[in-house]
């Protein structure tokens, strides 16, 4: 089976064609939930919510455009979400928590030279968890989904200007501490 | 390598490791589509929902809020098979049907547990919690002029609740201080006890000093609460995006001297932006809104980040104790630059604290068990479709609201399109017209509840009728169940295969099933594109004899571009084709008459989410010709939609006509004539 026809199974209420979709994009799905909600099981539930809200969005997918990016823009929302409703109240970050990031890498050396690369991850990741779910958001649309500033403006239906703030909110932390080690960045 | 290449290769490495590769989300997923009473996104809200909006739409445009009709008046087949004397009279009546004892009236759990500080007592008198939304009730008292109750929040064992859509609080005068009830609307669902909907619940309520700094914290827990399972209609709109920026309504606080309100919405570029205007209006009916005059906000009196939105609490003066709906507008943002952001955005609330029935608090009206009858007047049934007409008493009419449904002796449901229509000057009696359709062969919607047999056999219809009054509250709904036994009339089958070419484009009629009441058209047809291309709900008339009458039930069943592939046995037009079946409700009158079938326009379906780029087009489009309008998406704490809001058209052009031409400049619309007449000589 291919995944157009998987789509069309789907179409006419065939749980086959759910099957493949489950199969083919749950690791990509449940990764991108679990990097913006920071929360495993929060992120089965969105990802098997996404799965489950297919069987009656599906008729609204348009077969001429691709269904990854559709499918993960809905992913990429519900787990944003997810994580505002649960997180509400904990990602204005202090003061502290600012001084933790200027410092958090200020004594780093360079990555390339001397740190081990895990340990740029657990910085990473514990920045990550410091960040709001929006800006995950944004991070992972942008990093480990690849799109471009410009389809970040077409999946999210904001303004272009919204979009480079929200990346800069973002990423200004994590850029700030990665640039510490003096390497080239823009 | 930069500082962005170390970012994404720390988040792939991050992903890799957290969700290892051998993990697999089917099975659960298998469970949920096998338990459908516990499905993750509920379809009956949606369309509970999408009905109000769409009952609200119409009474804004129309200013019309009913359509009152004669028995079968306005339904040329009903009044023709009423004329030939084909209805049976029954006059038979019902009381309410005891509930299944499998869905027991749930309860709140007693709490009445009291704590004081510096001599404030709040007591947590009670707790109940459903998987759309959860309620507490409580008391307040020794509360001093500079202190208020601050919005209360609930922690749950194992679970986190999802989707937030929005909460109030209600605090009313009693005997000693206050009584307050909160409710809040979110899923909480526990998946790892499937058996066993049970949490430990720990519940905050704030106490606040007149600045809004927390005082203390009033600590309450309520271990092994039940979480019930109950059907849910959301009447509150939650999120709406307007102009590329989504604005929510967090929460709706009303007290005997003030009402909050908690707006929150992303940071827009433009800096500084902050709510320059809001205007509140409330009344006892919808209805009434559009003629109360609006209250405008006392002030905004605080302003938070909270992640990358911004929140203000609005201060508006105290809404009316007997207030059940209100409207809270946004116009626009405004910042200390000058800068705008233009809205409206408009929230809509038909459910305010006090209107979620709580089991065992609440008392529901007048509808005790014994008070209200349903009589069965009239009932009629042939092969397409099942009419009856009934009475109530001992309900007040307005609460009367009914699903009406036809089950196989076994209790199955028959897949049926329905309409209910109230008879004119007199608002007890009621008409249902319930049109079979083939049963769902899809697992994913309740496969098991519909029934797979065929209504009519042997020239009769033998089943059960089911009349619910208010079902979209399980503690205030009441079934009422009768035995059909009637003569079904049955029908007249032609295949004329007649093609007709027009632009380009054949149609052909294949196939027509026609009893004394209604029509099934069996229609294919060349597509202008592979686009979702339908006959017009406007523009397809059936005619038969001196009646006539529009499209009231539509099914695609073949399309190769929607990978619908079986091509029916009657289907004889070839290639690529759509074929559809149409239902219209007129029937034969069992003499020689003339039935013809005129199509004047293909439509394209609306889709939920209309390409950017494609909109802009026809706003701009319509610019042109004098309109202004936006189209806005919302979300509500029953689902959500899209729709149009029209700020400025030409005088004298109505909102149907800004709409067919938003939808022209979209180019939705395919405009060719097809018309096919047929002698019947039944």
């Amino acid at each position: 089976m291919d995944e157009e026809t998987a789509i069309q199974q789907l179409k006419r209420g065939d749980l086959q064609g759910l099957e493949f979709l489950v199969l083919r994009y749950q690791i990509k799905a449940l990764r991108v939930a679990n990097l913006i909600t920071r929360d495993l099981p929060l992120a089965e539930d969105v990802v098997q919510e996404c799965f489950l809200r297919l069987i009656r969005t599906i008729h609204t997918f348009d077969c001429s455009r691709p269904f990854e990016p559709w499918f993960l823009r809905s992913v990429v929302h519900a787990a944003s979400r997810a994580a505002q409703r649960t997180n509400r109240y904990v990602y204005a970050v202090s003061e502290a928590e600012e001084e933790w990031f200027e410092t958090l890498f200020g004594n780093t050396p360079s990555a390339e030279t001397e740190m081990e690369f895990s340990e740029i991850q657990q910085q990473v990741l514990d920045a990550l968890q410091k960040l709001s779910p929006r800006q995950r958001a944004v991070l992972v649309q942008r990093y480990y989904l690849g799109w471009s500033e410009k389809e970040m403006v077409a999946e999210l239906g904001v303004k272009p200007g919204t979009v480079k703030w929200l990346l800069n909110a973002a990423r200004n932390r994590l850029r700030a501490i990665l640039m510490k080690g003096g390497q080239d960045e823009r | 390598m930069n500082a962005e290449e170390q970012i994404k290769i720390a988040l792939q490495a991050i992903a890799q490791r957290e969700v290892p590769e051998t993990t697999n989300l089917w099975p659960q997923i298998v469970t949920h589509l096998e338990h459908p009473e516990r499905p993750t996104m509920k379809l009956m809200p949606r369309i509970v929902w999408m009905m109000v909006w769409l009952l609200i739409a119409l009474a804004l445009i129309s200013g019309v809020a009913y359509a009152l009709y004669n028995y079968f008046r306005g339904d040329a087949g009903m009044e023709a098979v009423d004329q030939a004397g084909l209805i049976s009279e029954l006059n038979i009546t019902a009381m309410p049907t005891p509930l299944p004892t499998a869905t027991p009236v749930p309860t709140p759990v007693p709490l009445g547990k009291a704590q004081t500080w510096n001599g404030v007592t709040i007591t947590l008198n009670w707790i109940y919690l459903t998987e759309m939304w959860q309620a507490i009730g409580f008391s307040v008292s020794g509360l001093s002029e500079s202190q208020r109750v601050g919005i209360p929040s609930l922690a749950f064992d194992r679970i986190q609740p999802l989707q937030y859509s929005g909460a109030g609080m209600l605090l009313s005068p009693a005997a000693q201080g206050l009584e307050g009830r909160y409710v809040v609307h979110q899923i909480v669902r526990d998946d790892s006890t499937m058996a066993e909907d049970v949490t430990d619940v720990n519940i905050e309520i704030p106490l606040l000093a007149e600045d809004g700094s927390f005082l203390t914290r009033f600590r309450f827990s309520a271990p092994r609460t039940v979480i019930h399972q109950l059907p849910y209609g959301g009447g509150n709109t939650y999120a709406i995006r307007m102009n590329g920026l989504e604005m929510s309504l967090e929460w709706v606080v009303l007290t005997p001297t003030e009402t909050r309100v908690k707006l929150c919405y992303e940071l827009p570029d433009e800096s500084g932006l902050k709510i320059e205007q809001a205007s509140l209006r409330s009344a006892e009916d919808f209805a009434d809104l559009l003629s109360v005059s609006s209250e405008s906000l006392q002030r905004s009196t605080e302003t938070t980040l909270e992640g990358d939105r911004q929140c203000e609490v609005l201060l508006f003066p105290a809404m009316a104790p007997e207030s059940r709906n209100l409207v809270l507008s946004v116009p626009s943002l405004r910042g200390a630059d000058g800068g705008q952001r233009r809205g409206p955005w408009e929230f809509t609330w038909s459910e305010m604290p006090w209107q979620r029935t709580v089991p065992g608090i609440d008392k529901v009206g007048t509808q005790s068990a014994g008070e209200v009858t349903v009589t069965l007047l009239q009932a009629y049934a042939d092969a397409l479709r099942v009419a009856v007409v009934y009475q109530l008493s001992g309900t007040s009419p307005d609460q009367s609201a009914s699903l009406v449904e036809l089950l196989d002796p076994q209790g199955k449901l028959f897949n049926t399109s329905q309409s209910i229509t109230q008879v004119e000057n007199d608002p007890t009696t009621f008409i249902a017209s319930l049109s079979f359709s083939e049963p769902p062969t899809q697992k994913i919607d309740s496969l098991s509840l519909f029934s797979q047999r065929q209504p009519v056999v042997d020239g009769r219809f033998v089943g059960k009728l089911k009349i619910t009054l208010n079902p979209w509250q399980p503690e205030g709904s009441q079934v009422f169940l009768f035995d059909l036994d009637l003569p079904a009339y049955p029908p007249l089958v032609l295949t004329p295969a007649q093609s007709v070419l027009s632009a380009g484009l054949e149609m052909r009629l294949e196939k027509l099933e026609i009893t004394p009441s209604f029509t099934n058209v069996y229609l294919c047809y060349q597509k202008p594109s592979a686009a979702d291309w339908m006959p017009s709900h406007q523009a397809t008339i059936l005619q038969i004899g001196q009646a006539s009458a529009p499209i009231s039930d539509y099914m695609l069943l073949l399309d190769e571009d929607y990978e619908l592939r079986d091509r029916p046995e009657w289907a004889t037009l070839t290639g690529k084709v759509r074929c559809v079946k149409m239902g219209f409700p007129i029937g034969h009158h069992a003499r020689p008459e003339k039935l013809i079938l005129t199509l004047d326009e293909l439509e394209q379906s609306v889709p939920e989410v209309i390409p950017e780029d494609q909109l802009q087009a026809a706003l701009q489009n319509l610019r042109q010709q004098g309109i202004e309008m936006d189209w806005v998406t919302f979300q509500g704490n029953g689902g959500g939609g899209a729709g149009p809001v029209i700020k400025h058209k030409p005088e004298g052009m109505s909102d149907e006509e800004v709409l067919r031409r938003f939808y022209q400049a979209l180019g939705y619309y395919f405009q060719a004539t097809w018309a096919f007449e047929i002698e019947l000589a039944p």
